[in-house]
């Protein structure tokens, strides 16, 4: 009876998420999304991209990408940002991540917003904006904020990780990248 | 055999509560694409803004009124609470509340919701709630909304930016499409105007 009522349960909840857009999950292969921002001197050589854009995500120069989908009006992105530049920190200095890169996606914000989010937060990974929703919609609407990893097969980028919501800690989280390596 | 379900349920809850955004995705009514705009505004630009008293959700009633000489006023209309964008927007002028600060602006937040429904949305939104008064225009239903021309025939408000200097004129509408978030910079831009 116990069982039978869990079960319930679980069924009722996977039913009203079912509602929601599915974002693109391990396993998959990642669109070759346009992207677009303003991004440093630095940031361009971080990600290997020539001018000023617009770029492709295979334009990228990278064995393995982590993408944050995030949102400045998002109050989890908001909480996480200090977090997610430690976790930026120690991704930088990991002699196992050295092919890793990071980058933002900030979905459904104005130039504004994104200068403002970065200010606030001296964020110093490249951001990359999505102010129509486009990109978002084509990866699967996730919800802010979401990480994806993705690893490069000959130009292609698969999906490895698809993790919904804050990670638990910036530790935790790079632990948990290098177990995909 | 009761505990039991009210122990999973519990447990249920708390792993959405922690994998969730502040206001939890299971909460939020997603409804259709609606029309961008559907009212015809009442007032424009240069004009004294109409006046309004409004119950807020701090227990006090707050009118318009009293900013005059004091603060600019950033009326913010959304909606409806437990929606899409509006759960999202009040949060993001949170974040910028020194924007709005150096500016010498506050933020009115209104919507057609009563003050229950507004309160068990906007404790949602933040540990220390939103910086800025939230009222209800919910009885007479809307009447704030329809002096200034953006009630919409459902009895929801258009999404809606009014700014108001300390004179008590209307220096900046924006009456948005609906579905979309106004950009915070067209916001601060016109504030900037304002000094």
């Amino acid at each position: 009876m116990h069982k039978i009522i869990f079960v319930l349960i679980i069924l009722s909840l996977f039913v009203s998420s079912a509602a929601y857009a599915a974002p693109l999950q391990s396993g998959t292969n990642f669109p070759d999304i346009r992207l677009e921002g303003k991004l440093t001197g630095e940031q361009k050589k971080y990600l290997d991209l020539k001018g000023d854009g617009p770029w492709k995500i295979s334009d990228i120069e990278a064995d393995y990408l982590i993408i944050e989908v995030y949102s400045m009006y998002c109050p989890h992105c908001q909480r996480e940002a200090p977090a997610v530049n430690s976790f930026c920190n120690l991704l930088s200095k990991s002699k196992e991540c050295a092919e890793v890169k990071f980058i933002g996606l900030a979905a459904g914000n104005t130039e504004f917003e994104i200068d403002f989010f970065k200010e606030k937060f001296g964020v110093e990974f490249p951001i990359f904006a999505d102010p129509e929703l486009e990109i978002h919609d084509e990866i699967g609407q996730p919800g802010t904020p979401h990480f994806f990893m993705l690893k490069n097969e000959d130009g292609n980028f698969k999906i490895i990780l698809s993790h919904e919501g804050p990670f638990e800690s910036a530790d935790k989280f790079i632990e948990l990248i290098k177990d995909k390596l | 055999m009761k505990k039991t379900i009210l122990c999973t349920i519990s447990i249920l809850l708390l792993a959405c509560a922690n994998t969730q955004a502040e206001v939890a995705k299971e909460q939020i009514f997603k409804s259709a694409k609606l029309k961008p705009v559907n009212s015809v505004l009442k007032v424009k630009t240069g004009e004294i803004a109409p006046d309004f008293s409004l119950p807020a959700i701090s227990g006090n009633k707050i009118s318009l009124s009293s900013y005059r000489s004091r603060k600019n006023v950033v009326i913010s209309f959304v909606p409806a609470a437990f929606t899409p964008i509006c759960s999202d927007q009040w949060p993001g002028y949170n974040l910028a509340r020194e924007l709005f600060e150096m500016h010498d602006a506050v933020i009115l937040g209104i919507t057609t919701d009563n003050i229950p429904s507004l309160h068990a949305w906007t404790i949602q939104m933040g540990k220390d709630g939103l910086w800025f008064p939230v009222l209800s225009d919910f009885y007479p239903h809307g009447a704030t909304a329809d002096k200034y021309g953006i009630l919409r025939p459902d009895g929801i408000s258009e999404r809606a930016i009014f700014i108001i200097d300390k004179k008590g004129v209307l220096r900046y509408i924006d009456v948005h499409d609906i579905n979309k978030r106004p950009d915070l910079g067209g916001i601060i831009k016109a504030l900037e105007k304002l000094n």
